[in-house]
């Protein structure tokens, strides 16, 4: 699969991070290699970590620490109420995206081929 | 995990906690950051090695400045700090030049008489000596302005108006959405 665009990936990595914590809390790495499944191999823990910390910080994550036989307790992350109000309301932004990114580009393309 | 992986992943800590400090960030948050990246770190080591582990979170710096993008506003007390301690060494250090080039010229000339220099650019400080034979008397006054420039450096870096405009930011596309949601409630 090819690589992702950096800038287009930093653009969704919120709706990302709030859609796969939808399905049940997570840690940061557990929500990297659990990204990295779905198809974005490139992803950086760079880029998850400080996402996941400002979702919290806007009171869309809540966390606790949970022990940890492997090493150092781990951060589990959780969606809040406002954070489920934050998912729909940007999955709802990305559908109306997608289909004016569609609109557009198939519009241009007969355009194209007319011309 | 080896001890040298261990080691690396504690220097990332130690340079990530660093630029939280840099950022100023309160130390019960900066322990909460370190112990997360640190379990992270030591998961991601395990499962794809220490070296693709720190790889991945990039610049200790660049992950604090990222994390804390959201964080209200607070005043950078430990780079002002840092950055007034430096000016004090470098003014130290000029005054300790200066004057011994002071006292080696009015030797030189043979001045027995009192002479005031201003070594700093500001008013009122000056450095006095006297020399006479087989006595050299000097002295810098006052001595408390040589504390103005640090000082001075260390409420520009540091900026403690920000404790005026603490705010936490949110998100902008997110809001706007949820407004345009509730103006078409029957989308």
């Amino acid at each position: 699969m090819p690589a992702h665009d950096p800038q287009m990936l930093k653009g969704v990595l919120s709706l990302l991070l709030l859609s796969v914590l939808s399905s049940g809390e997570n840690y940061g790495y557990g929500l990297v290699t659990q990204l990295r499944t779905a198809g974005f191999e490139g992803l950086a823990e760079g880029t998850v970590y400080p996402g996941l910390t400002r979702l919290e910080a806007a009171g869309l994550l809540e966390s606790r620490l949970v022990r940890s036989d492997a090493g150092p307790a781990r951060k589990y992350y959780r969606l809040t109420t406002t954070g489920r109000a934050e998912l729909s309301a940007r999955r709802t932004a990305w559908e109306d995206l997608v289909h004016s990114v569609q609109t557009a580009t198939a519009a241009s393309l007969t355009t194209g081929e007319t011309a | 995990m080896n001890l040298i992986d261990r080691l690396r992943i504690e220097t990332a800590i130690l340079k990530y906690d660093f630029w939280l400090e840099m950022r100023g960030v309160r130390g019960r948050r900066r322990r909460d950051l370190r112990r997360e990246l640190r379990a992270n770190l030591t998961e991601a080591g395990a499962d794809v090695g220490t070296t693709a582990a720190l790889f991945g979170i990039g610049s200790p710096k660049e992950l604090a400045y990222a994390a804390t993008e959201s964080d209200p506003s607070r005043p950078r007390w430990s780079q002002g700090a840092l950055w007034a301690s430096a000016t004090l060494a470098v003014l130290v250090v000029w005054l300790l030049v200066t004057s011994l080039n002071i006292v080696r010229t009015i030797e030189a000339a043979g001045v027995t008489q009192p002479v005031d220099v201003s070594p700093f650019p500001w008013f009122g400080t000056t450095f006095s000596a006297q020399s006479s034979p087989g006595v050299l008397e000097a002295s810098i006054s006052p001595l408390w302005q040589l504390l103005a420039g640090p000082l001075l450096v260390f409420l520009l870096v540091a900026q403690p108006w920000r404790l005026l405009r603490r705010s936490i930011r949110r998100f902008p596309l997110a809001a706007s959405q949820k407004r345009r949601i509730e103006r078409e409630p029957g989308r």
